[in-house]
């Protein structure tokens, strides 16, 4: 890999009364690629992706984007520096249109939440912008349904559409897929390869088919440790990742 | 068969009139003139200044999902502003509205700055306590009057032409019209503010917010932010009614900072219906005149009150505007 590091932490650790869910972490992700971060339950995948994000505050370590120490900044400055993330249970605004979901998104994007003195029409200016979004992710038809209406796939897939509105460089995405059918994973799979066009991407995904077609580069995590780095086929290949995922290993070697 | 046509395009045409937000307003403020000619003027105004009180608060619990057990701070300090600029330093009766308003405002920015990061039942014990604090404050301050509460606050004139004191004859009604008019109109300007705040872009942040707050955040909403200045608008309008209620009573009294009335407006607003832009009014408008139709019963009052709650929470959980409206929504279906 010879790109440059956009996203990197060091040391990074982080305790839960005295419980290590994150242990010493050295992680480095090229920009423009598609890393993916793979472990057992409980390996600390959702913790490295809060400590990332600033959703939780670090007991140790540094983080780095691009030329920035962000170790310091709240979730919201980083946000602005152009790092968002999904979630791994289907985050969207329920109680919102699906349009109106992207549109909060794009409003975020252009600095104007806090102009509580124009009218609602001030709206209006995101919604070609938006529609757009709806057309590429096939939402186009639900544009004015409530968001919690949504079947489970179109749910996940306006997630998605929510977070590309926010125009990422680094997107960090929790298990994308989970939960999904096959056809909406291989739909969405298509949508995570269009959205890393022109970014980088960090996922944590289960479905190791997912990970090999998607992923240029694989971090194992065990216990909050890196337990293997490298290609698919070099990570497969680890003594120790084959351990790791001892029930699993049947199903690492033919994926 | 030429007939059908313009017949069945006319109903959506009326509807559509009546579904505009300037049509709808004016509809208000007919209903809201009508008010003295069904009950009398003081308790008409005094039903106006608790709808503005209970709207306020619910732009906090309804819109920004934080329930608030110390509004009554805000409505106290309001009332009590008033009386000290109206009676102490002579201000005109906008001026010393406008000192009742910033003062809770203010107050406001104290709460909010502590409060505001609390979730859930945190929150409302922090507001409650700092309530209290003002409650006492108040109680020992020199210029309150202590048990007796500030009496004999002067009403004044607007624009040296307006005598909110004297009373005028419209249509056969002997009343202070100047007055009524000066807080029927205020009262409708607040909720018309709460309305185009819910309806700008911070509206639909707030919302978001209110409905996924990680989510929110993780898209660069400042959470914290949007709901501080929630709170501080919703302790001004708080404080603008309880401004009001002392204009009208001439008087500014313990009870206007006293945890029950904390507890009133959240009733108010469930019965009500909390998030829902007229609910809170309504819940105002039936408490209001039940304590009033209901006087002769003295204590039981409270007692008939509390078997009203329980009797909505379980059976009306959407209030009544909420019902109302759940229940027009599938019959048109
Ligand atoms: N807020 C928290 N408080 C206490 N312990 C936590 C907290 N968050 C995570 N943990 C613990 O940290 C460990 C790592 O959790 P994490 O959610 O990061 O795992 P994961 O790799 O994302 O697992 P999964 O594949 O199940 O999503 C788990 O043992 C979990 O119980
Ligand atoms: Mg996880």
């Amino acid at each position: 890999m010879s790109a440059t590091t956009i996203l990197s932490c060091h040391q990074l650790r982080r305790e839960f009364r005295g419980f290590t869910a994150v242990d010493g972490l050295d992680l480095q992700v090229a920009e423009g690629t598609i890393h993916a971060l793979i472990g057992p339950n409980g390996a600390g995948k959702t913790t490295v992706f809060n400590l990332l994000t600033r959703f939780l505050p670090v007991s140790g370590g540094s983080i780095r984007l691009r030329d920035e120490d962000i170790t310091r900044l709240s979730a919201e400055q980083v946000v602005g520096r152009g790092l968002v993330r999904s979630f791994q249970i289907s985050a969207v605004f329920g109680h919102l249109s699906v349009l109106d979901n992207l549109r909060v998104a794009l409003l975020a994007r252009a600095g104007g939440v806090h102009r509580f003195w124009q009218s609602g029409r001030a709206l209006n200016a995101f919604t070609d912008e938006a529609q757009v979004l709806l057309r590429d992710f096939a939402l186009e038809g639900l544009a004015s349904a409530l968001a919690v209406s949504l079947p489970y796939g179109r749910k996940r897939a306006l997630e998605l559409a929510t977070t590309l509105a926010r125009n990422p460089q680094v997107l960090l995405l929790d298990e994308p897929t989970q939960g999904m059918g096959v056809e909406d994973v291989a739909r969405t799979c298509e949508l995570i390869r269009r959205a890393a066009e022109g970014r980088t991407v960090l996922m944590v995904e289960h479905n190791l088919n997912v990970v090999a077609s998607l992923a240029d580069r694989i971090t194992v995590l065990a216990r909050g440790r890196r337990l293997a780095e490298g290609s698919y086929q070099e990570v497969a290949a680890d003594p120790l990742v084959r351990e790791a995922y001892l029930g699993h290993a049947s199903e690492v070697a033919h994926a | 068969m030429a007939a059908l046509p313009q017949h069945t395009a006319a109903r959506p045409q009326l509807a559509a009139t009546l579904a505009h937000p300037a049509v709808q307003w004016f509809l208000l403020l007919l209903a809201g003139l009508g008010l003295p000619f069904l009950v009398y003027p003081v308790l008409a105004m005094e039903m106006l200044c608790f709808a503005l009180f209970a709207s306020a608060f619910n732009l906090l619990m309804g819109y920004a999902g934080l329930l608030s057990f110390g509004h009554a701070a805000f409505f106290g300090t309001g009332a009590y502003l008033f009386g000290y600029a109206s009676k102490m330093l002579a201000f005109g009766p906008l001026a010393s509205l406008a000192c009742g308003t910033l003062a809770a405002a203010a107050l406001g920015v104290v709460f909010g700055s502590i409060a505001i990061r609390r979730q859930g039942i945190y929150f409302a014990m922090v507001t409650l306590a700092l309530a209290q604090i003002v409650y006492f404050a108040l109680v020992q301050a020199p210029f309150t009057g202590g048990e007796d509460g500030m009496q004999g606050i002067p009403r004044g004139m607007v624009f040296g032409m307006f005598d909110l004191q004297g009373e005028q004859t419209v249509l056969g009604q002997t009343a202070p019209w100047c007055l009524y008019l000066l807080v029927l109109v205020l009262c409708l300007a607040g909720h018309a503010l709460i309305a185009r705040l819910l309806a700008s872009p911070t509206g639909l942040a707030l919302r978001a917010v209110q409905d996924h707050e990680a989510r929110a955040r993780s898209l660069g909403l400042q959470a914290d932010r949007i709901k501080f200045w929630v709170f501080v608008t919703s302790a001004a309008l708080a404080g603008l009614a309880g401004a009001m209620k002392a204009l009208v009573l001439g008087l500014a009294s313990l009870t206007d900072a006293a945890w029950n009335m904390s507890g009133e407006v959240v009733l108010m607003t469930l019965i009500g219906g909390v998030g829902t832009l007229l609910g809170p009014a309504v819940g105002a408008f039936f408490l209001r005149y039940l304590h009033h139709a209901l006087a002769g019963l003295g204590g039981w009052v409270t007692v008939l009150i509390g078997a009203i709650f329980v009797i909505c929470v379980l059976l009306f959980r959407r209030g009544m505007v909420g019902e109302w409206r759940a229940w027009r929504g599938a019959a048109r279906v």
